[in-house]
């Protein structure tokens, strides 16, 4: 694998990190990072979060990432990996722009 | 027979104008009474308008002896409210009269004061003395208005959030029906609080435009101000010839057990409360011709409100005209109620349903007549069903006549039954269980044994050690809970399940929960305002926000519980347990339901016992503070007969009184308590020496000079506070339930009947007799 590869899954697992750290304290969730599965669900079935957590999840990815999530796309909240990538995405398009 | 209650006089203060007569001319016109908001640190916010009351100067307004300008925009509106009803009443209230009450109602009062403590905090400003302490509490406000208008009987201040104003006019009716007060003045008042905006705009509740209810643009804008109301019963209103605006009808609560700040989308909790204000005096729906809605312009409000008067009425619903006046002065929290029921009166006195303005068009699932834009006309004998939803899953309904006209109804018995405890919940420093308390309090020591003179009194509190709740109902959830929320509801569980009747939660809808506090939930308020001081004004997690309102605790409670009865949040002050038990019997002698769970609920927050030691809150410096909670099942005898239940004690009289020489301390005298002492055991229908024991606190020289002037030198006084630490909210119930499960009493034949006085250091008393059984 090339570096710059190993950079990226470096960086997204840093970023995963963060978040479901992030997730557990403000959620008050009762899991460990290790639990949390990427591609679970958070709201409804999956980890049963409600609109609130949504609102709350919306405001983390705000605070710690810098990045904001537009009214209209809860789709970017579907699961952990959702989120992971929007918010690189946002970031890639940050450093682009500058 | 319950007496029939009236309004006699009105007074508000709001967007729309200072008086009655300005503020309902604004809104039967349509007229949107908002203005920018025009706040720079606030300028990110969404919300941009807000329903603000007109600059005014209350020392222009107020009499030169009242410090009103000390106190929060919310005291001041209540207070200039309240004269106005007073006076339009034409009614002199300051006669030395234990029977009129005063209820309040408030979502965020304080808030003002709590957001200078903690700015002051911040900039290590720390300047706290008892008034500055007192001005934080949530019953500090009726206590002041109680004061200036010399109201002796009993008070209390509903903090159910949004729908405080409404349940305050009910709990209010209530105490009149049942003659407990001959007249009530009640209302509601808030300030608009930047914390409470910014977190409403966090919960992406706000809107950007001047709000347009059940129509497309959604969201809400706040407001502020206060309505007052005179309830008098209908032969004290005719014997002194006042003039009769309306005639309240029902009145009904409900928790909708679902969620912390979303209404349950079915509609269901919310068309609950409305069915039980219907049934309340058996009024007919198809007699029902206006719906005051409580419509606050949220997607999730209005869909669920149309929903749940759909339920109640059928194809009904869509010929009966609904309006939602936080068109035209914004959702003023625990003032809308009021505001919005006086407003209501007023337009029913002109002849005009006040509209919904800035209707549109209609929204999807909005599909109700909402007299858009203009008042209309309306027909003969109005009678208004106002409704009011708030934070918590608390919901408030209640039904006003124009017209005075007793064919209207046909349930109007007081319950005849006697009022029993069938159980007990227990949450302290020995943990959780009757068994642990009971066994905790006979093989424990003294408190104050192991504490020198010198050590700090602060860092020895009586804290409930850690338990696990699921070991009292395994099925419970308790992401969201706080310590106050985790007590309460194991007492209440503890307490059903002693009461033998867990097994119907869920089942039977008709439970109710009363839940009495000293303080507000402390945690959430410094968690949610020191984040937003910290961040500039703005909001960075939403974990505390929906917490901030005391009620919130009883949300968690009925969600967790899934109790949906008649269900609210009082704030008395310290000893709220014991003033709370006697508001839950006269919900049952009101017929409201048949089973109630009283709880009250403390936890301990370490700034808060700081500050209390500072200050001398409680007058006594040599106190260690405790929390936990106690819960008492309280059912009408002919209930607890009927499922074979085990009674434990009935509760005989319970009387209140109120001192007004201050508003910050309790009369020198102690001929105010002697007589409420006196009132509870003549109207148990006792002899003074048919009392056993007395539970009071030994360290307030007060309480135990009336009860010996009464009872003598030599009764058995029982104070658990040196075993258990002083619970403010649960010390007088802590006490009472001890000889409640304790067997001492029951060996004895003939002497059953236990007596507890409550002073507290403000001057509100309570004085109670309970038969054991």
């Amino acid at each position: 694998m090339s570096t710059n590869s190993n950079e990226i899954i470096k960086r997204r697992k840093e970023v995963i990190d963060t978040f479901k750290k992030e997730l557990i304290t403000r959620l008050n969730l009762p899991y460990t990072p290790e639990d949390l599965h990427e591609d679970v669900a958070l709201l409804g079935a999956g980890l049963g979060l409600d609109s609130l957590d949504a609102l709350e999840i919306v405001l983390c990815i705000e605070n710690c990432f810098g990045a904001k999530v537009p009214d209209n796309n809860i789709s970017v909240l579907r699961s952990i990996n959702t989120v992971i990538d929007f918010v690189l995405e946002q970031k890639a398009g940050k450093e682009k722009n500058s | 027979m319950r007496k029939r209650v009236v309004i006699t006089g009105m007074g508000a203060t709001c967007s729309a104008g200072n008086n009655v007569k300005e503020i309902t001319e604004s809104i039967l016109n349509g007229i949107q009474s908002f203005s920018l908001l025009e706040r720079p640190h606030l300028s990110h916010l969404k919300a941009k308008f807000a329903g603000l009351v007109k600059k005014f100067d209350i020392r222009n307004i107020a009499n030169n002896k009242l410090p009103l300008y000390k106190f929060d925009k919310y005291v001041q509106f209540a207070y200039i409210a309240a004269k106005e009803s007073l006076q339009d009443a034409k009614i002199d209230i300051s006669n030395n009269n234990f029977k009129i009450g005063l209820v309040l109602g408030t979502c965020s009062g304080p808030m003002q004061s709590i957001e200078e403590y903690y700015k002051n905090i911040f900039a290590e400003k720390i300047l706290i003395n008892k008034e500055e302490l007192f001005k934080l509490k949530y019953y500090s406000c009726a206590k002041i208005l109680a004061h200036i208008f010399k109201i002796q009987g009993p008070i209390a201040t509903v903090v159910t959030a949004c729908s405080s104003g409404t349940a305050a006019f009910g709990i209010a009716a209530d105490l009149i029906r049942l003659g407990i007060c001959d007249v009530v003045l009640t209302g509601g008042s808030d300030t608009l609080s930047e914390t409470t905006l910014i977190g409403f705009d966090g919960l992406k509740a706000t809107a950007a435009e001047k709000c347009a209810p059940f129509s497309l643009h959604t969201g809400l804008n706040l407001g502020e101000g206060a309505g007052f109301c005179v309830l008098e019963s209908i032969e004290h209103a005719q014997k002194r010839n006042a003039k009769i605006y309306a005639e309240i009808l029902g009145f009904g609560l409900s928790n909708d057990a679902y969620h912390c700040t979303s209404p349950d989308p079915t509609g269901t909790g919310q068309s609950l409360a409305m069915k039980r204000a219907l049934d309340d005096f058996g009024i007919l729906k198809e007699n029902i011709t206006y719906i005051n809605a409580h419509g606050t312009g949220t997607e999730p409000n209005d869909k669920a409100e149309t929903k749940a008067i759909i339920k109640i009425f059928g194809d009904m619903a869509y010929k009966i005209p609904v309006s939602s006046i936080k068109s035209e002065i914004g959702h003023c929290l625990g003032a809308a109620g009021s505001l919005e029921t006086i407003v209501g009166i007023a337009g029913m006195n002109k002849g005009i349903f006040p509209p919904t303005a800035n209707f549109n068009q209609a929204r999807q699932g909005c599909t109700l007549d909402y007299i858009p834009q203009k008042g209309r006309k309306m027909g003969e004998n109005p009678i208004m069903l106002k409704n009011n939803f708030a934070f918590g899953g608390n919901n408030a309904s209640i039904i006003i006549s124009k017209e005075i006209n007793s064919n209207r109804f046909y349930n109007n018995q007081a319950s005849s039954d006697k009022i029993v405890i069938t159980g007990i919940g227990l949450v302290s420093r020995f943990g959780a269980g009757n068994t642990n308390f009971i066994e905790g309090i006979t093989y424990n020591k003294n408190i104050f044994s192991n504490i020198n003179i010198d050590d700090d009194l602060t860092k020895k509190q009586c804290l409930v050690p850690d338990f696990n709740i699921k070991n009292i109902y395994k099925r419970i959830e308790t992401r969201n809970f706080d310590r106050a929320s985790v007590f309460a509801t194991a007492a209440t569980c503890l307490s059903l399940q002693h009461a033998n009747i867990f097994e119907s939660l869920g089942k039977n809808e008709n439970i109710g929960l009363f839940l009495n506090l000293s303080n507000s939930t402390l945690w959430a308020e410094e968690e949610h305002i020191k984040s937003i001081l910290k961040n500039n004004y703005h909001i960075s997690h939403l974990t505390a926000f929906p917490f901030v309102v005391p009620n919130s605790i009883a949300g968690n409670i009925c969600q967790a519980l899934q109790i949906k009865g008649h269900n609210t949040t009082l704030c008395f002050g310290p000893g709220a347990g014991l003033f709370g038990l006697g508001f839950a019997v006269f919900a049952l002698k009101n017929n409201h339901t048949n089973l109630i769970v009283s709880v009250s609920v403390d936890e301990i927050s370490n700034r808060a016992i700081k500050d209390y030691y500072t200050a001398d809150f409680f007058n006594y410096k040599n106190i260690l503070f405790s929390e936990g909670a106690c819960a008492f099942t309280l059912e009408t005898d002919s209930h607890a007969n009927n499922r074979n239940a085990k009674i434990l004690a009935e509760i005989c009289s319970i009387e209140y009184s109120t001192e007004t020489s201050d508003y910050l301390n309790s009369d020198f005298s102690y001929d105010i308590l002697k007589e409420t002492i006196k009132k509870a055991i003549d109207n148990a229908g006792i002899f003074k020496n048919d009392i056993e024991a007395i539970c009071c606190n030994k360290w307030n020289n007060k309480e135990t000079k009336a009860i010996s002037c009464i009872l003598g030198e030599n009764i058995c006084i029982y104070d658990l506070s040196e075993i258990l630490g002083f619970a403010e909210a649960n010390s007088p119930v802590f006490s009472l339930s001890y000889l409640i499960l304790n067997k001492i009493l029951k060996s004895k034949p003939s002497k059953k009947y236990i007596l507890s006085v409550f002073n507290s250091f403000m001057g509100t008393n309570c004085a109670c007799v309970i038969k054991i059984l």
